[in-house]
């Protein structure tokens, strides 16, 4: 592994190195940057209202380091769009956005979406759904992309503890789709990128370029794919990761965690053919199948799980009518 | 006094528009763990009272631009704000950092709409923030004193049991006396307190007495004689004398006679007289079982206040009354059962004011309407600037 332990040691940092917020907002000044924050969401009026509290209060108001705050969303049907609105996000419903497209439902897509509306120079992805929301989930990204002049793309790393019960919380044992079915396939196949410590995270901040310039999947397998297409085009030297201590999150159940596998495995072959690492004789089947039980009997159970792709919006004229200056950098 | 209260009224609606900086304040404050606990050294000559919140209050006031920050001997933090004419004797503004209810675990707050929720919100995480968010509402509101303002939180007040002895060592270890005092509280919001009533607050501690004969094996059934015997008691209805049972505890497995058992009681009276008298027949009554039952029983007091005022035509008590009312709140007025007396006892006019409406105070979901807590604090800056003119040259 080329320079890998090098990277590790030189490219993780703890959010606790950035936390003089002052410093951070007057080297952006000094680079001249802007910086969007974006939540994707999808009912989330439970945590959406907080987290934009914390970041508009710390960031914004006490410390002029974030730009805007928008939430795009997938069509909650839950008070989201409205809560968020009332505490000062820029709130966007995802099919409101480049209408003249055909619209997908994923946070893939919000992703993608988000990077035409959000203004910033740095943009940072953070998911709606923190329940320990603090302004460290969002300086300890953008830090090591305003103190670095080389660190273009920047991922959170997590000692993840997940809700039992109301009442018992397991310290550790997050990330279990990490370590069955990411790091293996990086290690098989990327084992630079299987340094990343929690490659699924939803936190992750980086420069337009890395975003506009890289094809998002819709669904499930957008981190994964993230991660391999930034590597491919930046190299592993633009990219860094920042602990962020603990993050609490909703729990998802082994069955769900199933199909977000399946997405991403998905997604990762799909990739791997399209870079020649792998070829395949066939097509992929689309479906995954689980099985429930009840009433003593087994229930086959498929969800149709079609990897669909959004090229680079880079490439798109509507983006580039907004952002003239990325003409020509796909 | 009527340019104070234009000014109160015209403070609530721009508080609203710093509704995410109050917020912040809240879950940040609250979401730290009021736990406090003594840090023994390895030798075992020293120990330290500490507090994570009473150190997470001190940062924050620091980094929120008070002129100077410090702590009391005791670890509690005290921010200041310094006043235009030094020479005139500080306006103290105090919360409690502890909070009764502690959940296990990590402590996380939510935001749904007007309310806030979370364990220890009301009791005290709210009303601290409001103080913690002071210097940065004064700051932003260009409001100067001519006092100097004193920011506290207090820590430790609920340890052991001994819930409001570290508010007396608190007062005792000031420097300089202050001319008036806001004590701050989560809620409810229209509450005024500036007289106290007498309380004492004791445990009842029933132990089998070892190696004695024909004692009776269960403590609690002695336990169970003395309430019996407290409940029978004829109390005055004037001057108004109450004594309530609110803890008991004894046992350790479902079929084996209690070895201990303890009740803890409060009592309390308008006056301190009443409440006197009222001690003299419990101790009668702790005497009579103990040498009926031949157990051992203690009295243990973890607090005792006195009956005191500052008065209602005192010019604290009735401009705080006038601000309250000027925010088009319901005026509450009832005596103190709380750490007022110290202040009072002191000759340091002082009152207690709520800045939240809100509810479960002591239970997981917690929680207090956001709205409230523009009036709240409101209120606080409102009493804060008629101390600052008026009250204090009383």
């Amino acid at each position: 592994m080329r320079n890998g332990q090098d990277w590790l040691s030189s490219r993780t940092f703890h959010h606790s190195e950035f936390s003089d917020i002052q410093a951070l907002v007057e080297r952006k000044r000094e680079r001249g940057l802007s910086i969007s924050l974006c939540f994707p969401t999808l009912n989330e009026e439970a945590t959406i209202a907080k987290e934009i509290v914390i970041v508009k209060s710390e960031l914004q108001m006490r410390y002029p380091l974030v730009d805007e705050i928008v939430v795009i969303d997938s069509g909650s049907t839950d008070r989201t769009r409205e809560v968020a609105a009332e505490f000062g996000a820029k709130v966007y419903l995802a099919t409101d956005i480049l209408p003249c497209i055909e619209p997908y439902k994923g946070k893939g897509e919000n992703l993608w979406k988000a990077l035409y509306v959000l203004e910033g120079d740095i943009i940072v992805y953070v998911d709606a759904d923190i329940k320990n929301i603090h302004p460290r989930f969002v300086y300890g990204l953008v830090g090591p992309l305003l103190k670095n002049d080389d660190t273009r793309f920047v991922k959170a790393f997590y000692d993840r503890p997940i809700a039992l019960d109301q009442k018992t919380v397991k310290p550790s044992g997050g990330g279990r789709v990490t370590e069955l079915v990411t790091r293996p396939l990086f290690s098989s196949f990327y084992p630079e990128l299987a340094q990343f410590i929690q490659p699924l995270s939803g936190e992750y901040a980086g420069f337009r370029e890395c975003f506009d310039t890289i094809p998002f999947p819709i669904g499930y397998g957008v981190e994964t794919s993230m991660l391999m297409d930034i590597y491919d085009r930046f190299g592993l030297e633009a990219m860094a990761q920042v602990d962020l201590d603990k993050r609490v999150h909703r729990n998802q159940s082994t069955v769900a965690l199933g199909r977000m596998s399946f997405g991403i495995i998905q997604t990762f072959i799909a990739k791997l053919r399209a870079s020649g690492k792998a070829t395949m004789a066939g097509e992929l089947y689309k479906t995954m199948i689980q099985f429930e039980l009840e009433g003593g009997a087994y229930r086959r159970k498929e969800s149709a799980i079609d990897i669909v792709e959004r090229r680079p919006i880079v490439e798109l004229p509507e983006y580039l009518a907004k952002f003239p200056a990325r003409a020509g950098k796909a | 006094m009527k340019g104070i209260l234009d000014k109160t009224r015209a403070l609530e609606t721009s508080l609203a528009e710093m509704k995410e900086l109050l917020l912040g304040n809240v879950v940040l404050l609250g979401e730290v763990p009021s736990y406090a606990g003594t840090w023994q050294s390895d030798d075992e000559m020293s120990s330290v009272d500490y507090s994570v919140r009473a150190r997470f209050f001190a940062d924050r006031i620091g980094e929120l631009g008070v002129d100077e920050c410090t702590s009391d001997p005791l670890g509690n933090p005290i921010g200041i704000i310094k006043g235009g004419e030094p020479g005139r004797p500080p306006i103290l503004v105090c919360a409690e950092l502890d909070s009764l209810f502690n959940p296990p675990g990590d402590i996380h707050y939510a935001i749904d709409g007007d309310t806030i929720i979370g364990p220890g919100l009301m009791d005290n995480a709210i009303g601290a923030a409001a103080v913690m968010s002071l210097p940065d509402v004064l700051k932003r509101e260009g409001l100067a004193f001519k006092s100097t303002i004193m920011l506290a939180g207090i820590a430790n007040t609920m340890r052991d049991s001994k819930n409001l002895t570290l508010v007396e060592r608190f007062l005792e270890s000031l420097g300089t006396k202050p001319g008036a005092a806001i004590i701050v509280k989560g809620g409810e919001l229209g509450r005024l307190n500036y007289f106290s009533e007498a309380v004492v607050r004791a445990d009842i501690l029933c132990e089998r007495r070892p190696g004695a004969r024909q004692s009776p094996p269960n403590m609690i059934i002695v336990a169970n004689e003395i309430i019996d015997r407290l409940l029978e008691l004829e109390l005055p209805q004037k001057p108004e004398t109450a004594v309530t049972v609110g803890m008991i505890r004894g046992g350790y497995k479902y079929g084996t006679p209690a070895t201990t058992a303890r009740v803890g009681i409060e009592l309390r009276s308008t006056s301190n007289e009443a409440l006197a008298a009222l001690s003299s027949r419990i101790a009668g009554i702790l005497d009579q079982v103990r040498h009926e039952r031949r157990v051992d029983i203690e009295y243990d007091v973890a607090a005792a206040l006195g009956a005191t005022s500052l008065g209602w035509s005192h010019p604290l008590t009735s401009a705080t009354a006038a601000v309250i009312q000027e925010l088009g709140l319901e005026l509450n007025v009832y005596p103190s059962v709380s750490e007022l007396y110290y202040f009072l006892q002191r000759g340091i006019p002082a009152v207690t004011i709520g800045v939240a409406t809100g509810s479960d105070y002591h239970q997981e979901l917690a929680s207090a309407s956001l709205r409230s807590l523009y009036s709240g604090m409101a209120q606080l800056i409102g009493v804060m600037l008629a101390a600052d003119e008026e009250a204090a040259d009383a």
